[in-house]
C-alpha cells in the first residue's frame, strides 16, 4: 500500500502539473470543452463507483440524481439568481435528500429488485421534468443558465463565463469532490460498505448495520451526482429532460466498470478516457461509434477487471519477468 | 449473562422451537446439542437476531434484545458465527478482521474527512486485528485474500473475525464440521483460550469427542424442545437423550 503511493506520487504531481497547464496546452476552445465535460463524467463516475464499486449496489438511475441535481441548479438560477457558488451544495443537498426518501423504500430490498428501482426512479425523473411544464418547460428544457461572476471590487473580476476559468473552477471541484469520495472510500465508512458488498449477513453479524450503510453510500452518491449536475447546467447553459436517459447511466457505468471498480482511480481514468475516446475516434469518420464499441467489447474481454485490473496484472507480469531475467 | 426464555418458533404449523429455556454464563462453555432439524441454528438466529421468534424473550446482560437488529446485538457484546462457512471473499484477511474491531464503533461520515481521526483509528484497528489474526495462529495468511484460504483457515478465521468484534458472549455454530480431527484438536484449544479469557461460550457441534471434552454444560435439544440439561457426562447418560440419538451418534459411546 505504502511502495504504491511512493511510486505514484511522481505520476500524480505530474497529473496535477499537466491539468493546471491544460489550457495553455490545448488552444482550441473545443478541447476544452472537452476536458470540461470530462471532469463532470469524473465526479459522476467517482460518485457512482462508491455505491457499485463499494457497496455493491447496482444503480441505473445514477443520471437521476445528476438531472435533478442539474434542474435545482438551473430554477434556482433562473428564478432567483442564485449563483453556481450556492447551488452546488443545494443541487447536492437536494439529491441527498430525495436518495434519502427514495432510499426508504429502494433499500429495503436487494439484487435485481434494487436494480429495476432505481431503472423505473430515472424513468420517473424524466416524465416529471418532461410533464410538470409550468416549472420546466417540458422538453424544450431551461435555457440562460449562468457561469458565476467572480467579484471583488478592486481586487479580482473573474467572469467564468470565460471558458478557461470555468476549466479551473471544474477542475477545482471536481478534484475536491474526488479526493473527499476518496477519503470515505478508504475511511472505516468505506470498510463497512466493502463488508456490505462482500457479504451482508456476515457484515450485519460483525457489527455492521446495513441497512444504515447501504443509506449512507446511496445518500453520498446521490450529493455528489447532484452536485455534478449543479456544474454541469451552469457550464452548458441549457438543460432539459433529455439528461434523465438511460444512456447517461449506461455512460457512467462503463465508465465504473471499465475503469475498474472499487478503486476510485479506475473511474476517474475511465471518465477521462472514454469522454475523450469518442472524440478522437471522429478521426474514423462513420465507423466512429463502431469502433468505440469495437474497444468495449475487446476491453470487456481483455481486462475483466477494468483498466486499473490490466495496469496491475501488466505490471505484476512485468516484475516477474524481471525477476526470471535476474535468476 | 444469557437468558433464553420459553423461546418458540413456528414455520407454517411446523414448530421449530418450543418453549426452550437455558442459560449461558460467562467463563462457561455451554453446548447446544441435537440431531439434524432439532432447532439448534434457529435459535442462534432467534438469540443473534436474524429470526424473530413468536414467543419467549432473549434477555443479554439484563436487556432483552428481541425486535434489535443483528448488528445491534452485536455491538452489545453477543457474537456469533455461521453453520455455513461465511467470510469476506475479496477483502485480504487483515482487512476483514479490521473490520471486525469497528463493531459497536460509531463514525459519522464527515469525520472520516479529517484526516486525523482515519489514521488513528486505522491505527487501532491494525493493531487489533494483528494481535487477534497471531492468537489464532493465522498471522501469516494476513496479506491473502479470504477465499484464497483453505475449509479449514477459513473456518478459524471466521472466530477470529467474531473475536474482533469484542464479544462477551461467543455463539459458535458447528465450528469443527469438516475439520480433520488435528485441526478439530487445536480447534478445541482455541476455543478453550478463548473461555480462559473471561469470554463465555455457546457452542453447537456435532463433533460429541469435542463437545464432551470442553463443555462445562450441556443442553440437549430434539425436536424443537429441550430433553435434557447438565454437566455433560449426567447428559450422556440419560435416557431420553440415548432414545433421541438411537440410531444415530451416541453421546454415551463417544
Amino acid at each position: 500500500m505504502k511502495a504504491a503511493a511512493r511510486l505514484s506520487s511522481p505520476l500524480l504531481l505530474g497529473t496535477i502539473g499537466l491539468l493546471l497547464i491544460l489550457p495553455w496546452l490545448i488552444g482550441a476552445e473545443y478541447y476544452l470543452h472537452i476536458a470540461i465535460t470530462a471532469l463532470v463524467f469524473v465526479i459522476l463516475a467517482t460518485s457512482l463507483d462508491l455505491l457499485v464499486g463499494y457497496a455493491g449496489l447496482l444503480s441505473l438511475g445514477h443520471t437521476a440524481f445528476f438531472a435533478f441535481g442539474a434542474y435545482a441548479a438551473a430554477l434556482l438560477y433562473l428564478h432567483f439568481g442564485v449563483p453556481l457558488w450556492i447551488t452546488l451544495f443545494v443541487s447536492g443537498g437536494f439529491a441527498a435528500l430525495i436518495a434519502w426518501l427514495l432510499g426508504l423504500l429502494v433499500l429495503s430490498v436487494r439484487g435485481h429488485r434494487f436494480v429495476i428501482m432505481t431503472l423505473v426512479f430515472a424513468e420517473m425523473g424524466r416524465l416529471i421534468a418532461y410533464n410538470w411544464t409550468d416549472l420546466t418547460h417540458g422538453q424544450v428544457g431551461l435555457p440562460g443558465i449562468r457561469p458565476p461572476v467572480l467579484s471583488i471590487p478592486g481586487l479580482v473580476h473573474i467572469d467564468f463565463a470565460y471558458r478557461p476559468a470555468y476549466y479551473y473552477l471544474a477542475l477545482f471541484v471536481t478534484v475536491a469532490c474526488v479526493a473527499i469520495i476518496w477519503r470515505i472510500a478508504d475511511s472505516p465508512v468505506g470498510w463497512r460498505m466493502l463488508a456490505l458488498r462482500e457479504n451482508e449477513r456476515l457484515a450485519e453479524a460483525s457489527g455492521v448495520d446495513t441497512q444504515r450503510i447501504a443509506t449512507t453510500a446511496f445518500v453520498v452518491s446521490a450529493f455528489f451526482a447532484g452536485l455534478a449536475g449543479s456544474l454541469y447546467a451552469h457550464y452548458n447553459g441549457f438543460i432539459s429532460p433529455d439528461l434523465f436517459y438511460f444512456s447517461y447511466t449506461t455512460t457512467m457505468l462503463i465508465m465504473v466498470y471499465l475503469g475498474g471498480k472499487g478503486t476510485i482511480i479506475g473511474p476517474v481514468i475511465g471518465a477521462v478516457l472514454f469522454t475523450i475516446l469518442p472524440e478522437a475516434l471522429r478521426v474514423t469518420a462513420n465507423f466512429r461509434l463502431m469502433t468505440f464499441s469495437l474497444i468495449l467489447l475487446l476491453l470487456v474481454v481483455f481486462a475483466p477487471e477494468g483498466l486499473v485490473g490490466l495496469i496491475g496484472k501488466l505490471r505484476r507480469r512485468a516484475s516477474a519477468g524481471e525477476k526470471a531475467g535476474n535468476a | 449473562m444469557l437468558e433464553i426464555e420459553n423461546i418458540g418458533v413456528s414455520f407454517g404449523g411446523v414448530h421449530a422451537l418450543r418453549s426452550v429455556t437455558f442459560a449461558a454464563e460467562a467463563n462457561h462453555v455451554t453446548s447446544v446439542v441435537g440431531p439434524n432439524g432439532a432447532g439448534k441454528t434457529t435459535l442462534f438466529n432467534v438469540v443473534t437476531g436474524f429470526q424473530k421468534p413468536d414467543t419467549g424473550k432473549v434477555v443479554f446482560d439484563g436487556h432483552d434484545v428481541i425486535g434489535r437488529r443483528p448488528s445491534q446485538i452485536a455491538s452489545a457484546g453477543l457474537v456469533r458465527t455461521f453453520q455455513k462457512t461465511e467470510v469476506f471473499s475479496e477483502l485480504p484477511v487483515e482487512r476483514a478482521v479490521e473490520i471486525g474491531t469497528l463493531c459497536g464503533r460509531h463514525f459519522p461520515i464527515w469525520q472520516t474527512i479529517w484526516p486525523g481521526n482515519i489514521r488513528r483509528t486505522r491505527k487501532t484497528s491494525a493493531g487489533e486485528a494483528a494481535s487477534i489474526l497471531q492468537a489464532c495462529g493465522l498471522s501469516h495468511l494476513a496479506g491473502k485474500y479470504c477465499s484464497a484460504l483453505s475449509y479449514g483457515e477459513q473456518r478459524i478465521l471466521e472466530i477470529a473475525l467474531a473475536l474482533a468484534a469484542r464479544p462477551r458472549l461467543l455463539m459458535l455454530d458447528e465450528p469443527a464440521s469438516g475439520l480433520n480431527p488435528t485441526e478439530a484438536r487445536s480447534l478445541g484449544d482455541l476455543i478453550t483460550g478463548i473461555r480462559a479469557s473471561g469470554i463465555g461460550i455457546v457452542l453447537i457441534e456435532h463433533n460429541m469427542k469435542l463437545v464432551m471434552s470442553i463443555s462445562d454444560r450441556v443442553v440437549v435439544l430434539h425436536h424443537g424442545e429441550k430433553i435434557a440439561e447438565g454437566d455433560p457426562n449426567s447428559v450422556a447418560g440419560n435416557q431420553r437423550v440415548i432414545d433421541a440419538y438411537l440410531g444415530g451418534n451416541s453421546l454415551a459411546s463417544a
